[in-house]
């Protein structure tokens, strides 16, 4: 499961038929782009309005919970995003925390397989909670993020074969299929305030 | 497929009585919790601690504020005699005040609770230690943290992220209404004077730097220039004639601050800002905010990340 493709969640530790090292027994790994039977559940999309709200009751026992990390990487006033080629939507660098390994460890690990180099002297910014369906089954994902500067002399530009990574101004984020969606707020947000925020869908 | 993550959610209150925090003792345990407990899988995180705090009455889900992440690893003091291992965790951790309406309630789910007073928390059994650590520095700058658990390979000590000077300084205006008092600007330029003299001179530029800095800061520039500017002078006279007894002058005004919690903590802050501003937090700069911190009785450790050079966090 950890090797699907994904916006925003597992699509960019790998890419390719190799399982990821520290993938978990009996998990197997595919290669795969997002397609239409990917539907985003957060609070801006309004496929299964439904699913954006917790209402208190538990979401069925069958649902995975996964931890991701993300990367706000700033140059000045951009960020830079990343978008499977062929989509139209972003995503931000960064991934799945993996079995023994911890969150900030997985951030570097996945910006450093997309994007070619590492991330130091993080800040946090938040949390980011959110369900999506995939291959109709749906998912919960709490998401990490950071924010970091783009290390100087390092190139913007993806390593892997099929996602880019895009330099964006940052006033151009609402104007973008982010996601999840929330993440606009709470990287404006951040930025205006440096105070770290939570964000749930639905609420 | 796993029906879970690799790591563990769990979700918790910290719910404040006036001075005091509302704490959860499991039956015969010596250690306390905060009232909250796992998010299962595919559960919203917020639901998840509506769903533990039925019964304990007190803030609404609206009331509460999020005060930080907390990743830990499972360790045997985690977790109560019995209790099986969580593994690798991470703790999301939301604050309110309890409403001064609603009774404190005597148990919670089978757990004794009490109010402890914030002022012996550093002293009180609060697990896990990584969330003690969060719950602490909440309490004393109201800002949510970040705490990651230690990565292998680093030193004992290590407390995670180093927040930018932007954010030091974000982190003191947002609670600058708290910070009015004379009794902290007196503290707050002591420190400023050490930080400034503790390469044993001081250049003109530096003084220069710190009036352009107390026009500017949100805190500093609620008192009057001038004040400031005669305070500030008259330490650093002292030090530069005698900096033993221009060292005990300054830390006799930072040491009134000790006990009061969040003026401590923005006393330290603002010795690191005043020390990194120039771009180079110097190991005799980091050395006297070290000192200070153990003047105001506050643990090292919580400001470990501060204190450490560039590029190791």
């Amino acid at each position: 499961m950890r090797g699907h493709v994904h916006a925003g969640s597992r699509q960019r530790g790998w890419s390719g038929t190799r399982p990821p090292p520290d993938l978990s027994p009996g998990l197997t790994c595919r290669p795969g782009l997002a397609g239409p039977e990917t539907a985003w559940i957060t609070a801006r999309t309004d496929q299964h309005p439904s699913d954006t709200s917790w209402s208190g009751a538990p979401m069925p026992p069958t649902m995975p919970t996964e931890v991701s990390a993300r990367a706000v990487i700033l140059a000045g006033d951009r960020v830079l995003l990343a978008n499977r080629r062929g989509q139209f939507w972003y995503f931000l660098p960064g991934g799945n925390v993996g079995p023994g390994e911890t969150v900030e460890t997985a951030l570097r690990r996945e910006t450093s397989a997309e994007a070619g180099f590492g991330v130091s002297d993080l800040e946090f910014i938040g949390c980011v909670e959110h369900t999506y369906v995939e291959d109709d089954r749906r998912f919960h994902e709490l998401n990490v993020v950071f924010a970091a500067d783009l290390p100087w002399g390092a190139e913007i530009g993806s390593r892997k074969d099929d996602i880019d990574i895009n330099s964006v101004a940052l006033r151009e984020l609402p104007n973008l299929d982010l996601r999840p969606a929330t993440l606009t707020d709470m990287i404006l947000d951040w930025v205006g305030s440096r105070r770290p925020g939570w964000h749930a869908a639905g609420r | 497929m796993s029906a879970r993550s690799s790591v563990a959610l769990d979700v918790r209150l910290l719910a404040r009585v006036t001075d005091r925090v509302l704490l959860a003792q499991p039956p015969a345990d010596a250690w306390y919790v905060l009232p909250g407990g796992p998010v299962e899988s595919g559960e919203g995180i917020e639901p998840a601690l509506d769903r533990h705090l039925d019964g304990l009455g007190g803030p609404k889900a609206s009331a509460w504020r999020f005060a930080g992440a907390v990743e830990h690893a499972d360790a045997p003091s985690d977790r109560a005699a019995g209790e099986p291992p969580a593994g690798h965790s991470l703790t999301i951790l939301f604050a309110a005040d309890w409403p001064a309406a609603v009774p404190l309630p005597e148990a919670w789910r089978g757990n004794r609770v009490r109010a402890v007073d914030i002022g012996l928390l550093l002293a009180t059994r609060l697990r896990p230690l990584p969330v003690a650590w969060v719950v602490r520095r909440w309490l004393a700058e109201g800002w949510p943290l970040w705490r990651g658990a230690v990565p292998a390979g680093r030193e004992p000590g290590w407390a995670g992220l180093r927040p930018s000077l932007a954010s030091l300084r974000a982190q003191l205006a947002a609670r600058r209404d708290e910070l009015r008092s004379n009794r902290f600007r007196d503290a707050a330029v002591a420190m400023c004077a050490l930080v400034t003299a503790a390469d044993g001179r001081v250049d003109p530029a530096e003084r220069d730097g710190l009036r352009g800095f107390v026009a500017t800061d949100p805190v500093m520039s609620q008192f009057p220039a001038d004040e400031l500017e005669a305070l500030f002078d008259s330490h650093l006279t002292r030090l530069q004639d005698d900096v033993a007894t221009g060292k005990l002058a300054a830390l006799a005004e930072i040491t009134k601050v000790r006990g009061r919690v969040g003026e401590a903590a923005a006393v330290v802050r603002i010795g690191e800002v005043i020390g990194r501003i120039d771009g180079d937090f110097t190991p005799s700069e980091q050395a006297v905010v070290r000192e200070v911190i153990g003047e105001l009785g506050l643990d090292p450790a919580e400001f470990a990340a501060q204190t450490v050079a560039p590029g190791l966090t």
